[in-house]
């Protein structure tokens, strides 16, 4: 990058151009006086162009517009509603044309040379306006017609201007064609050497002419567009209108003729089937045959599995080998005597005679007490056995007071007996006075 | 490589055979093959065994597919679709209404037509006959304000390919050839039911009409 175009960089001018094309959105806006009831961050964003006197606050609310030296500026970059409006009359020249004709001829009937080669030059000179006339006006609405960039964006506006450059190539060519019948006839046909410009004049004009008719056709094809455009819209309307004057309207003759309209024929998405049509008569023979064919094929022996044994020893219930703790053992040691003799057990009595394993070694009398009241308390399934503990024995705590105020009791003995057998029964057997201790059926606390 | 075995091609003809329309609006790069000579013959060979063929939207924008002949399967079908439009009839007629009245009075929607969210939105807060006809639609919820009335309706239009996004950052929106579907179908509705229409009030350049 050169040095000048550095300092253009940061030049003010660039930096405003910068702001204008961010804000150019807004700009257009206040062009078009839409930018009224601007939000607050539009505002914010205008400020710099109000400073730079390119947009001005517009009333009270928050509206903009853009200085009237500027919107000069751009209607005319824009040619905003100019419609271009050319010379369609090239009677003048032509009647210009036959005063020199005459003259030529005046000049030529008294022998004057130079007079009668001026006259010449200036029928020569009248024909080139004509064509110059021809030219110019095409060429001019050719550029409105073609050129995109200026024309008006409303299609009501727009399509006026186009019926009106139609209007005025009509002209040029009637006038045009009136000069070419009039070429034809004295005094044109007088001088040969004019007849031979006229010749190639014509030639020449023809070429515009072509291009005239090019551009009609583009305005007409225009105008036949927007006609179109505005039947249909007319069609709709009144197809509107018919819905709300007959809430329950249905196009019957239109259903009836549906299949004529190309859309009503258009392809819907293709489901694939997973499955054969069996319904069909004709296809009946064709499917029993395929699966006659199927179930020869498929008639084959499965190979032999292994199958491993099933691990389930009832329907319910999948067998779960679990190891009995040494605790376990010693109070279920406890209680198959108990049952195995149909007579209660003390606790307490057993405990001395039991013989003990792994962590019972430890336990003292007490402890092994409360191990019994808390098996007893889950009211475990025996081993091998269906029903729980508390449907083969019962138990009874023998507890005593330490204080008669305290509310809390030492334990003594776990009495166990048999399920079948009463309280009473129990202590009985087991010899135990009921007068001398607290017998207590519940769990201890 | 061949535009007839490119991803461009596989998925413009897959598109079509799902009953899409394809224009330069909706699918640039498929319309693009679709203009040429040798892809149409190519789809048209390949449907013609499917007794389908390509067919043109009014304005020639857009290509879809359709069956070739008329028979009582090509029947069921028009049947169930007509069906189907009429179910939405009301609605496009509505919205058609609404839109022309927002863009301009006189003329019905061309494809490649753009429309800024912004202009509507303003035309909508400018004329209470407006905000009237779009609470009307089967889109706008009673309730709901202009604004999410308007963005519901552009939802819908988005969704059914009749729009598309052309410039996400200014919300301007451009009608795909499938509008031309939309109203030729109602156009066809007027012209067998014989509805009367309101004639141009000047008609005085009718002898400009273009006889092509």
């Amino acid at each position: 990058m050169s040095d000048d175009q550095a300092s253009f960089q940061h030049h003010p001018l660039t930096l405003l151009l910068e702001q204008t094309y961010k804000a150019r959105d807004l700009i257009t806006r206040a062009y078009e006086r839409n930018g009224s009831d601007l939000s607050d961050d539009e505002m914010a964003k205008s400020e710099p162009l109000i400073s730079a006197h390119f947009l001005r606050r517009d009333g009270n609310s928050n509206g903009i517009r853009v200085n009237q030296r500027l919107q000069k500026v751009f209607d005319g970059a824009l040619r905003k509603n100019r419609i271009a409006a050319i010379n369609t009359n090239l009677g003048e020249e032509l009647n210009v044309a036959e005063l020199s004709m005459l003259g030529l001829q005046e000049a030529e009937r008294h022998g004057k040379g130079d007079l009668a080669s001026q006259y010449r030059e200036d029928v020569e000179g009248s024909l080139l306006a004509i064509y110059d006339i021809l030219d110019d006006g095409s060429a001019t609405i050719f550029r409105q017609v073609s050129a995109g960039f200026g024309l008006q964006e409303n299609r009501d506006l727009k399509k006026r201007e186009n019926e009106h450059y139609l209007r005025q190539l009509n002209s040029l060519i009637n006038s045009f064609d009136e000069v070419r019948t009039a070429l034809q006839d004295e005094p044109f046909t007088s001088d040969p050497d004019i007849q031979a410009f006229i010749t190639n004049f014509e030639l020449h004009c023809l070429q515009v002419v072509a291009r005239i008719s090019d551009i009609q056709n583009t305005i007409k094809d225009y105008l036949y567009r927007i006609r179109t455009l505005e039947k249909r819209a007319r069609q709709i309307r009144a197809v509107g209108n018919q819905l709300r004057k007959d809430p329950g309207f249905y196009p019957t003759n239109t259903a009836n003729l549906a299949q004529d309209w190309t859309y009503c024929r258009r392809i819907v998405p293709i489901k694939a089937k997973g499955y054969p049509e069996i319904h069909q008569f004709s296809s009946a023979g064709v499917y029993a045959d395929l699966v006659n064919e199927l179930s020869q094929k498929l008639a084959v022996e499965s190979p032999e599995k292994d199958l491993k044994p099933s691990k389930l020893l009832s329907r319910e219930q999948e067998t779960v080998t679990k190891e009995r703790r040494d605790d376990e053992m010693v109070i279920q040691q406890l209680l198959a005597e108990c049952i195995k003799t149909s007579q209660p057990v003390s606790a307490r009595e057993f405990w001395p005679r039991v013989l003990k394993t792994g962590e019972t070694i430890r336990w003292s009398t007490l402890g092994f007490l409360y191990a019994v009241s808390q098996y007893l308390a889950q009211d475990p399934l025996p081993p091998n056995g269906r029903r729980p503990t508390s449907h083969h024995v019962k138990s009874a705590y023998r507890t005593i007071g330490e204080h008669h105020l305290s509310g809390t009791h030492d334990l003594l003995d776990i009495l166990v007996y048999p399920a079948r057998m009463s309280l009473d029964e129990a202590l009985s057997a087991a010899g135990v006075p009921k007068s001398v201790f607290r017998i207590d059926q519940s769990q201890p606390a | 490589m061949s535009t007839l075995h490119s991803e461009t091609y596989k998925k413009a003809l897959l598109s079509l055979i799902q009953g899409n329309v394809i224009c330069r609006w909706s699918d640039p790069s498929g319309a693009e093959i679709l203009e040429r000579q040798e892809t149409r013959e190519r789809i048209n060979h390949w449907s013609g065994e499917l007794d389908m063929e390509l067919a043109q939207t009014t304005s020639e924008n857009g290509w879809f597919l359709v069956y070739r002949s008329i028979d009582p399967h090509t029947r069921s079908v028009a049947r169930d679709l007509f069906s189907g439009i009429m179910k939405e009839l009301r609605f496009y007629v509505r919205m058609l209404e609404l839109f022309m009245n927002t863009q301009h009075r006189d003329a019905s929607m061309s494809p490649g037509e753009t429309m800024r969210l912004s202009n509507l939105m303003q035309a909508m807060d400018e004329s209470p006959d407006l905000r009237a006809q779009l609470a009307d639609l089967p889109t706008s919820r009673k309730t709901s304000v202009v604004k999410d009335q308007v963005e519901a309706l552009i939802g819908k239009l988005k969704r059914e390919g009749v729009i598309v996004e052309s410039n996400a950052k200014h919300s301007i929106f451009t009608f795909t050839a499938k509008i031309d579907l939309i109203q030729d179908i109602i156009i066809f509705i007027q012209e067998n039911e014989h509805i009367p229409i309101q004639e141009a009030e000047d008609d005085a350049q009718a002898e400009l009409k273009y006889e092509r």
